[in-house]
């Protein structure tokens, strides 16, 4: 297979694009990124945990998140999964943003949204 | 707390179980519950109920959601990785759908007479329901038809008085608007005969409050109102059928009780005023002035009044400014506005929607939840049938396991079945629903509101298909799960091909016939204390004779026209010359007369006032009846004591007066009445004298409590503030023809009389339980068709079991076994589990009772005999059920059923 270039994934699907964002500050486990994506979206998404790890696994299968996994400590048998971008996945998630970016100042050209100083 | 926390995350653990596919659970199902359990606890910490409510909200509807549509795209066949479609370019869960839909309509080809009992079943019970769910849509539920109904309050308690409106329109700041009506009839002329027409007049602002806009011309203005300008709007309905739909209509005039009112204008088809607000459907719209002189005083009560409330308002604001208001009259206006128990005056703000239907919904409610019980049972019996099937195809259903078919997939192909099944009985329950919708339409009372906005329509459909799925998959999923279980191995050993019907399976089909028989126990039980109501209802005596009495209302001239020079004195010369002519008609026994007749048309009352002893110790609000001498004699009511009225007492100055009985015992408790006074009225009170005493007759509906009738002459001061009074005329029996006669009598006299219907009063009374009668005989006819289901489910369990042990029978009786013995032990099995569905069906009752206390009439609704009637009935028919596979397993040649096998 040849390397799959990032433009493959654009557009992304929104969901998976705030699961991503989530991840550019380096990496979280599923509750941390629950929380992350409600901050970021503005409360407006709130994930409910089978659509999270439904999300993640397709991006896992998509080689744009990896997972690591640890122990908090030896004897616990509980298990916690951490996951970050992969290159491929910065890479696309840096994509997306920039063609949303373009589509909002289209947006702003036809006076669909205020300028960002009227938007607080 | 800790129990609930600990509760939530293992119930969102079985909700992932369930919705999600294996491989996506095994790999994340701790990882999800973990991050539940902490989403959980985040929101239980700051938000409290509505915050956990999201958490929940989110994961039912993106679990499930997610899931089916993961489902959908294939996912759920595990490792074969994403999109994977099958040669037909269809993804496999769709095929897969297609598959189980032809498999199905062939296997019911192969099995008519099984299909078409369980379609007609299901047919019948979805029929039934849907066409009720039409109804309780068109009057209940759907929207008025009216601009952003929500707003839209209705001021109850009847009718206002103008000062109130005006005072209204300055304090009530909640409303937008508030608007007038006042109801009234008049004569129209130039048509043939006089006709009496319904004329809405209203304050201009009635028609951008409901949306009224004119089709042809304009409507009212503010200034017409502040005129009162002599024009009218034709209601479109009125225009087409008197006018033909005349295109020059503009500019001409009709004459409205000897007034000329120019039309102006046409309104849009269709545009009525709420039946409850109005008080009747209008045909022609005049201005009404709610500053006329006449009209300020305060008592006059005849405006009707609803509001629009302002976008930012709420209805809890304008009811405290209401509030306000009747506090501030209370202090005001005392004469008017407290009761003499010293009650304020209260005007109830309801949102109109309510306002409408608050008569209806409880009875529809309910038949909506007696159908809703119908359905059960013919799910339960369908349940029953596919179980019964199932087992027979145990053999089938074994092989294709052992070809390696999933369970899952047998599973969704019987449920397929299932719910294939109950669209057919969909689309057949159309018809039936169909057909129920109109014969409903000719059997509900003209009262009823909004009826005739009931239709089979899109929402309707919506409904049925919706309820078909629901029931399919409903019935269709413990049959389902039981065929799916069987156990290979000793299937294919077991030669009989049937399934040798496992523990569970046969307690499944106990349960299912023992619920059958509760929910059929607690349909019955509704159904039979109804019934009982409205029998004891019809045997009201209504404290007259009404065979053969027909009442003749007369209408004078127009509401504001009151007094005038000796206008009552010109009818009180006409009544007389009336009843003179009409007495003398054959076939006429008497005639009398009196403001108001029992049972007469609502709208048309009496006089209310307030009653007060001699000693001024007790008060109470009495009806006031101007009457006629004869009026008892006609009407058939019994005169207790004393003496009727006599056309010498017009005028007397003894005031006399005939009280009710249920008056002088509360008055005088238990001595003589006769010769004692009463006080009646508050601001000019006057001392009557009691010269004769009534039974307590039933005035306005067999059901009401009694009030307070007292009888006094009508003299012709009264009569001039009567705009409309009736004669009473018994006659020898249902003389053909007699009705016209009296009309052409009373033309010829007074030709310009309008005559609105004449009536026989008998004819009233059966149409005032109207609405009573429909209800009970609709549950009566919905009970037979549950018991009829329930015998039909407990005779099809029976007779299966029975054919299951046919092998066991056949070796006992074959050994010598008393056949006694074999339909006692059939039998019991039978009684147990009646008796168990009886036990249930009762406790169900008596939890439902409190729903039909307020429907009940002359009994409780725990009624004993009732219970008693219908346990009797069901057990019997139950147990008639059982015995005759009984038999059948007795009667069975222990050869014959050997050899079979």
């Amino acid at each position: 297979m040849a390397t799959t270039s990032p433009f493959d994934f654009i557009p992304l699907n929104p969901r998976d694009y705030l699961v991503l964002f989530s991840l550019t500050n380096g990496e979280r486990h599923g509750y941390g990124i629950v929380k992350e994506v409600e901050e970021q979206s503005g409360g407006d998404v709130r994930m409910d945990p089978s659509n999270l790890y439904r999300s993640l696994r397709r991006l896992i299968q998509k080689g744009l998140v990896e997972e690591s996994e640890i122990r908090p400590n030896e004897d616990s048998d509980e298990r916690r999964r951490f996951y970050s971008l992969t290159p491929l996945g910065r890479e696309v998630v840096e994509l997306e943003a920039s063609r949303l970016s373009r589509l909002t100042e289209v947006a702003r050209g036809r006076h669909l949204i205020p300028d960002s100083q009227g938007a607080t | 707390m800790g129990r609930v926390a600990g509760l939530a995350p293992s119930v969102y653990r079985q909700l992932l179980r369930v919705a999600l596919p294996r491989d996506l659970r095994r790999r994340y199902l701790g990882d999800m519950v973990r991050v539940f359990t902490e989403l959980h606890r985040d929101a239980r910490a700051s938000g409290g109920v509505w915050a956990v409510f999201g958490v929940w909200r989110r994961a039912v509807s993106q679990t499930i959601g997610g899931g089916v549509r993961e489902r959908l795209r294939g996912y759920g066949r595990g490792a074969r990785g994403p999109g994977k479609r099958n040669r037909a370019g269809r993804s496999p869960i769709l095929s897969h759908l297609a598959q189980d839909f032809r498999f199905a309509l062939r296997m019911f080809a192969r099995q008519p007479g099984f299909a078409a009992t369980a379609i007609g079943i299901l047919a019948l019970g979805i029929g039934a329901t849907t066409a009720i769910f039409s109804v309780v849509d068109g009057v209940v539920l759907r929207r008025l038809p009216y601009p952003d109904p929500g707003r839209l309050i209705y001021f109850d308690q009847g009718s206002h008085t103008f000062p109130d409106y005006q005072e209204w329109l300055e304090r009530l700041g909640a409303f937008e608007s508030i608007v007038g009506v006042l109801p009234t009839r008049r004569t129209m002329l130039g048509h043939g005969r006089p006709k009496q027409i319904r004329v809405g007049q209203v304050t201009a602002n009635v028609f951008p409050t409901f949306g009224g806009s004119p089709t042809r011309g304009r409507l009212i203005t503010e200034d017409d109102t502040q005129r009162e300008a002599p024009v009218a709007v034709l209601s479109f309905k009125f225009w087409t059928r008197e006018f033909g739909g005349d295109e020059s209509i503009e500019g001409r005039s009709v004459q409205l009780d000897g007034m000329p009112y120019e039309i102006v204008g046409v309104m849009r088809p269709g545009f009525d005023l709420p039946r409850r607000f109005a008080g009747q459907s209008v045909d022609v719209w005049t201005p009404l002035n709610v500053r006329r002189a006449e009209y300020q005083r305060r008592g006059l009560y005849v405006l009707r009044v609803a509001g629009r409330l302002r976008n930012d308002a709420t209805l809890e604001t304008a009811r405290a400014q209401m509030a306000t208001w009747e506090e501030f009259a209370a202090e005001a206006y005392p004469e008017s506005n407290v009761s003499p128990s010293g009650n304020i005056r209260r005007i109830p703000l309801l949102r109109l929607r309510d306002a409408e239907t608050v008569k209806v919904r409880d009875p529809l409610f309910m038949l909506m939840g007696a159908v809703g019980l119908m359905l059960l049972i013919a799910c339960v019996n369908v349940a029953n049938l596919l179980l019964a099937r199932g087992a027979d195809r145990g053999r089938e259903l074994a092989v294709r396991v052992a070809l390696g078919g999933s369970r899952g997939r047998i599973a969704s192909q019987l449920l397929t079945e299932s719910v294939v099944l109950a669209l057919a009985g969909a689309v057949a329950g159309l018809g039936v629903a169909y057909l129920g919708v109109s014969a409903l339409s000719v059997v509900v009372p003209d009262n009823m509101p909004r009826f005739h906005e009931v239709g089979v329509d899109l929402r309707v459909l919506a409904f049925a298909f919706a309820s078909a799925i629901v029931t399919g998959v409903g019935f269709g999923i413990a049959p389902a799960y039981y065929a799916s279980r069987t156990n290979v191995s000793d299937m294919l050993k077991d030669a009989s091909g049937k399934s040798s019907a496992g523990r569970g399976h046969v307690r499944l089909k106990g349960v299912l016939v023992a619920s059958e028989i509760a929910l059929a126990l607690m349909l019955s039980v509704g159904a039979g204390l109804l019934f009982n109501s409205f029998v004891r209802l019809t045997r009201v005596d209504p404290g007259f004779e009404p065979q053969n009495v027909l009442a003749v209302p007369l209408t004078f001239g127009r509401f504001d026209e009151f007094g005038g020079t000796d206008q009552g004195g010109a009818r009180m010369r006409l009544i007389r010359e009336l009843m003179d002519r009409i007495s003398g008609v054959p076939g006429v026994q008497s005639v009398s007369g009196a403001a108001v007749v029992p049972f007469a048309e609502d709208g048309r009352c009496c006089m209310m006032s307030t009653s007060t002893d001699e000693s001024g110790s007790d008060s109470v609000r009495v009806v006031i009846h101007p009457s006629f001498p004869g009026l008892f004699e006609t009407l058939g009511m019994p005169l207790v004591a004393g003496r009727d009225l006599r056309a010498s007492d017009v005028g007397s100055a003894a005031n006399p007066v005939l009280i009710t009985r249920a008056m002088a015992e509360r008055f005088f408790d238990g001595e003589s009445p006769l010769g004692q006074s009463i006080i009646v009225g508050r601001r000019r009170p006057e001392a009557y004298t009691v010269i004769g005493l009534v039974d307590d007759p039933k005035f306005w509906s067999l059901s009401r409590d009694e009030d307070f009738d007292i009888f006094i002459p009508f003299d012709s001061v009264i009569l001039s503030d009567f705009p409309f009074m009736h004669l009473a005329v018994r006659t020898a029996g249902p003389i053909e023809g007699l009705p016209d006669q009296l009309r052409e009598t009373i033309w010829s006299l007074a030709p310009d009389m309008p005559l609105p219907e004449i009536f026989f009063l008998s004819t009233r009374i059966d149409e005032s339980v109207t609405g009573q009668r429909l209800l009970s005989t609709l549950l009566l006819v919905f009970s037979c068709v549950a018991i009829v289901l329930a015998a039909g489910g407990i005779y099809g369990t029976m007779l299966y079991a029975v054919s299951q042990r046919s092998h066991e029978f056949g070796i006992r009786m074959a050994l010598g076994a008393d056949t006694a013995r074999i339909v006692g032990e059939v039998l019991r099995h039978g009684v147990v589990l009646t008796v168990i569905g009886i036990g249930f069906g009762l406790a169900g009752s008596v939890a439902l009772s409190r729903v039909l206390e307020s429907l009940v009439f002359g009994i409780t609704a725990h009624d004993i005999p009732t219970y008693g009637a219908v346990i009797a009935l069901l057990g019997t028919v139950a147990v008639a059920a059982c015995y005759l596979p009984a038999r059948k397993a007795a009667r069975m040649d222990p050869m014959e059923t050997l050899r079979g096998e």
